[in-house]
């Protein structure tokens, strides 16, 4: 059995909540039966609901990084506050009598036990693909991009200037087609569009002129995207339709914006994985994406490895919001044995199914600090070859290692070794809070020669490419600028 | 590369986007950029790409406008992109920062999001979870700071307050440029707060915007910008608004004057004191230590007195009353001696002003109640006189006697003083009518409400950490056996203190015969709080009993939850075995509780 605390508990409670609720069981006496398996491997008993019949719980440690918590209650809350109780009560030394594991659960646990060698096993073997069904939905994809090129090109013979809220809402509703013909990452995208002409609430409403005046430039950006996937997405799915055997696009990321959900197994089978990684939180935010509908738990991450900077992204739907746990800012270094990557250029999503941990020492930091880049020019020269492709992440995120952190008149500045400068901005640059301003709050000694965490975005309309800072990297610690 | 033509060519196809590519075909101002175009394009092939891109959305119909104007825009937007502009010019100087103290950047989202949410969106609770944070020195994670700074024009007035009185101090001249960019002269709520905190935090800095805000603000910033004034190089300008017609501008305008020591604005206040605006001016004629105007004072107050003296139409006597305890309130917070020795003539003609009947409104009497309460908060030599003067006191007047008495005597001095109105004989049937009985209750109140322990301690502390003062000193152990010896549960319960025998062993015979007789969890909630706060070896079967009587029966009991706070931790087990057979609702309530029992150190 693993070693199991109040905290390992409240980590993985889905929201405090449950947390408190799973704590009280424990407390009011609910569970009349608390039992672990003669090889400590499982934690089952029952907990008393407001039904007749208890609940029917169980944790189960077989696979200590990706314990498996079952439960015969109808939360979709996971794990729910009785797996969650029963973890407190273990934690909390109460008495488990060992007992046999019963049948039913002994099935499942071999049901789940030779499900896990199957994954293994067929790790190795091609996987089956039904071709005629898959044909069928690259068919309904091709018809999806053409009602993407039909609503298109109606934005644009529209005009930006002429479109309003009635439009924008009439057009999210045809945009439900995308969805429909299996192309959510494009229905995305349209949403992106649509979405400048809403408020911060996401709510269409008549804007004034001069806010309109600002979304132009956008705006155009954005229809130049949706007419770059239309090209892009229509050569890929016909590649695809001609030859059925041939996979998801690696090279770039045209399978995630057509909405392609990758399979860890996929990554795997593609070769999208490192092995043995230790990666360290640089920054975490979570927004709301009126555009998706949901809420985005963002991490940037740093693999000690090899510097490469990587986000996690954890999406909570508003529907489902309640049952799916957030992510939180993580202060240690995750080890993870299977890295897998998602394809894209410069900070493609990360995934990882169960990790370790272990405390950040100074050492992990100078290694993050020897990963920033120290030449502005060359990482200038890398943002801007990336920044032309029309599908390209507007906002890429790089570590640099500054000289110095100034002011010239009113502007923040990063100066490199050589005197390049980077101008630091907040504009346009939503997803985190402003953090240009605390700067000020900052001490004096973080202004030379530590590491910068930072977005880059050009400005469209200024044409200035510039930087938001994230975080800073010294000696000593983390700083986060923004949440 | 010419990035000028290629910015024209963005600027003209962002036009034609605008107004929609049905009006691209044939555009004569993106039909004359070809040339120049294809000229660039013999020496970099990407210009003659973008020449080709142009002609097609020239060259272009109603249905193919679209694409043609999607494909030239991708084509320039990608090398647009490329040609960012990066740096800026001038030298290069270091950002002023100040240093917030501790390290502030390694708070989980988890936690520092609930406080982020107190602070920007509307709902009950926020106040305390706010102030909580406070007190945890949460604030000084500087990811805060927006927040906070937002929070000053926050709905609810007290959490805008507290955020400028509290919070935004921490952060020193760093917020200062933030605080300017958002200040809006002509706003109210809080554009006000944001004046004062730059004053505060930067007085020479932001004279100039106090100086703007007293022509062109709104009333309520032009208030607070007065108030901030207080140079010599404002006195003509004060003296001015000394006249405004805005009762609010002229009392700020005298709380200004009052730090100013010059002749004329001495002379604007002692027109407001002998005027209508005595009100108005009575907090900076407080504060002002101008000997002339002292002096002024006294003669307006000591004229008034000979006045009322002298006034026969019963319809004069309150206006003149009203005025003299005007006068007389502008002497509080006063040392001098000649504040002192007029005080104490008036304390000396009580009886002559106690006879005094005003009608409807003010009697001499309340001259005298504002009398008694200017020597307890006055110097050592008023409170002793009015001490010495017990005896002659009205009931009600005694209660503050024995606070001046309690602030200035050895406990054991003021037992003896007061102790015999405690044990008098009364006739308990005539109650307000017996002044020895009135006397007595004036004392027990006293006792009662001075104590700490009296009222619902917990709720207290919740909610008003910041403003709760203890700071009465100890009061002579003496007065404990007398509550017990005469039979008062209610003084008991206020003055009762971890140790005392007999104190217990009268709590013990009350729990009984109250637990006996009780009918709800009510009726026996102050004694178990009572034997909890002494520490009563019976207290944790008493809380125990009483659960078992009524836990069932009870909705609600949320104080009595709280008290199981201060019961040992050993008593842990023994709630919690109760638990189960409460109802869901309560035993929820007492988990709160136990949890807090739980984290205790």
């Amino acid at each position: 059995m693993i070693a199991i605390d109040e905290g390992y508990v409240d980590s993985a409670a889905p929201n405090p909540e449950a947390a408190k609720n799973g704590r009280g069981l424990v407390l009011k006496n609910k569970f009349t039966a608390l039992n672990i398996s003669a090889d400590a491997t499982i934690l089952f008993g029952e907990c008393q609901g407001s039904g007749k019949e208890p609940y029917r719980c169980s944790c189960d440690f077989a696979r200590p990084d990706k314990p498996a918590h079952r439960c015969s209650c109808p939360s979709r809350q996971f794990p729910c506050k009785h797996c969650l109780g029963l973890m407190y009560a273990y934690a909390q030394k109460k008495k488990f009598t060992e007992a046999a594991v019963p049948e039913d659960l002994q099935a499942k646990r071999e049901k789940l036990q030779a499900r896990a060698e199957k994954k293994d096993a067929d790790a190795d073997k091609p996987r089956q693909v039904n071709l005629p069904a898959l044909a069928k939905k690259i068919k309904a994809q091709l018809d999806g991009i053409d009602v993407l090129e039909r609503l298109t090109g109606d934005l644009v013979r529209l005009g930006i200037g002429n479109m309003n809220a009635k439009l924008a809402r009439e057009m999210e509703d045809q945009a439900k087609q995308l969805g429909n013909a299996y192309l959510p990452g494009a229905q995305a995208a349209l949403h992106n569009y649509t979405k400048l002409f809403a408020g911060d609430d996401g709510k269409f409403a008549e804007q004034s002129s001069a806010y309109r005046e600002r979304i132009y430039s956008e705006a155009l950006d954005q229809l130049s995207r949706l007419h770059a996937l239309v090209k892009q997405g229509r050569a890929y799915l016909k590649r695809r339709l001609d030859d059925p055997e041939l996979k998801p696009e690696t090279d770039s990321a045209i399978a995630a914006w057509l909405g392609h959900a990758w399979q860890l197994r996929e990554l795997k089978d593609a070769g999208l994985v490192e092995t043995d990684a230790e990666l360290v939180q640089l920054a975490f935010n979570s927004h709301d994406d009126v555009a998706r509908q949901e809420y985005v738990d963002t991490g940037v991450w740093l693999t000690l490895a090899n510097g490469r900077i990587r986000l996690t992204q954890n999406f909570r739907p508003y529907r489902a919001a309640k049952f799916i746990k957030s992510d939180d800012s993580f202060f240690q270094v995750a080890q993870v044995k299977e890295l897998c990557v998602y394809p894209g250029n410069v900070n493609p999503r990360i995934r990882w199914e169960g990790m370790l941990s272990r405390p950040l020492e100074p050492k992990d930091l100078e290694t993050i600090r020897g990963h920033g880049q120290a030449d502005f020019a060359a990482v200038v020269k890398e943002v801007k070859t990336h920044l032309k492709g029309p599908l390209a992440d507007k906002q890429p995120i790089h570590a640099l290692n500054f000289k110095r952190l100034g002011r010239a008149g009113d502007t923040l500045i990063a100066e490199d070794a050589k005197g390049e400068r980077l101008a630091l901005t907040d504009a346009g640059m939503s997803e985190e809070p402003p953090s240009c301003h605390l700067l000020s709050l900052l001490p004096r000694d973080s202004f030379a020669g530590n590491t910068l965490i930072a977005r880059f975005r050009h400005d469209l309309d200024t044409r200035k490419l510039q930087i938001k800072p994230l975080s800073i990297v010294t000696r000593s610690a983390i700083i986060r600028l923004t949440l | 590369m010419s990035i000028a033509i290629l910015t024209e060519v963005y600027d003209e196809m962002r036009r034609l986007a605008i107004a929609g590519s049905v009006v691209a075909g044939g555009d004569f101002r993106l039909k004359k950029l070809v040339p120049a175009l294809e000229q660039a394009g013999a020496k970099a092939p990407v210009f003659a790409k973008v020449a080709e891109a142009v002609k097609a959305v020239v060259a272009s119909d109603e249905k193919t406008s679209g694409p043609a104007l999607l494909e030239l825009t991708t084509l320039v937007n990608a090398i647009l992109y490329t040609q960012g502009e990066t740096g800026a010019p001038g030298n290069l100087e270091a950002i002023e920062t100040i240093d917030l103290g501790a390290p502030t950047a390694q708070v989980g989202a988890g936690v520092i999001k609930p406080l982020l949410e107190a602070l920007t969106t509307t709902g009950s609770g926020r106040l305390e979870l706010i102030r909580d944070a406070h007190e945890r020195g949460a604030f000084r994670d500087l990811r805060l700071v927006k927040a906070a700074l937002d929070a000053l024009d926050d709905t609810y007035a007290e959490i805008g307050a507290f955020i400028a009185d509290r919070v935004l101090p921490l952060y020193g001249t760093a917020i200062l440029p933030e605080l300017r960019a958002r200040f809006d002269m002509k706003g109210r709520g809080g554009h006000p707060r944001r004046l004062r905190l730059m004053h505060a935090l930067d007085p020479a800095g932001s004279r100039d915007t106090v100086k703007q805000a007293l022509d062109g603000g709104s009333k309520e910033v032009k208030i607070v910008a007065i108030e901030c004034l207080g140079e010599p190089d404002d006195l003509s300008y004060l003296l001015e608004q000394s006249t405004a017609k805005a009762q609010e501008v002229r009392q700020a305008a005298y709380r200004a004057l009052a730090v100013i020591d010059d002749d004329g604005a001495i002379a604007v206040l002692q027109k407001a004191l002998e005027g209508k605006d005595l009100d108005l001016a009575a907090g900076a004629l407080r504060t002002n230590r101008n000997p002339k105007l002292l002096s002024r004072l006294l003669a307006a107050a000591d004229g008034e007195l000979a006045a009322l003296a002298k006034v026969k139409d019963k319809k004069d006597i309150s206006p003149r009353i009203t005025r003299l305890m005007s006068l007389l309130s502008c002497l509080g917070g006063r040392d001098d001696r000649e504040s002192e020795a007029f005080v104490l003539k008036v304390f000396g003609k009580r009886d002559e002003l106690a006879k005094i009947k005003g009608g409807l409104h003010f009697s001499g009497s309340d001259v005298n109640t504002t009398v008694v309460h200017l020597m307890v908060d006055g110097t050592n030599a008023l409170s002793a006189a009015l001490v010495d003067a017990h005896a002659t006191l009205p009931p009600n007047d005694l209660w503050v006697c024995f606070q001046a008495a309690r602030r200035t005597l050895p406990a054991a001095k003021v037992y003896d003083i007061f102790s015999p109105y405690a044990t008098a004989k009364v006739d308990e049937k005539k109650k307000q009518r017996d002044d020895a009985w009135a006397k007595r209750e004036a004392i027990f109140d006293a006792l009662g409400c001075l104590s700490p322990t009296f009222s619902p301690v917990r709720y207290q502390v919740r909610s008003q950490p910041a403003d709760r003062e203890d700071e009465a000193p100890a009061l002579d152990p003496r007065w404990l056996d007398l509550a017990i010896e005469t039979n008062h549960l209610g003084l008991v319960m206020s003055l009762i203190r971890p140790g005392h025998d007999a104190a217990n062993a009268f709590l013990e015979k009350n729990f009984r015969e109250t637990f006996k007789s009780a009918k709800k969890l009510e009726d026996c909630q102050n004694i178990v709080g009572c034997m909890i706060r002494a520490g009563h070896p019976g207290a944790e079967d008493a809380y125990v009993a009483v659960l078992e009587k009524f836990g069932k029966k009870t909705d609600y009991f949320g104080y009595y939850a709280t008290l199981l706070v201060d019961l040992p931790k050993s008593a842990i087990p023994r709630l919690e075995a109760l638990i189960p057979s409460l109802s869901e609702k309560m035993s929820d309530t007492l988990l709160g509780s136990l949890q807090e029992l739980r984290m205790k150190a």
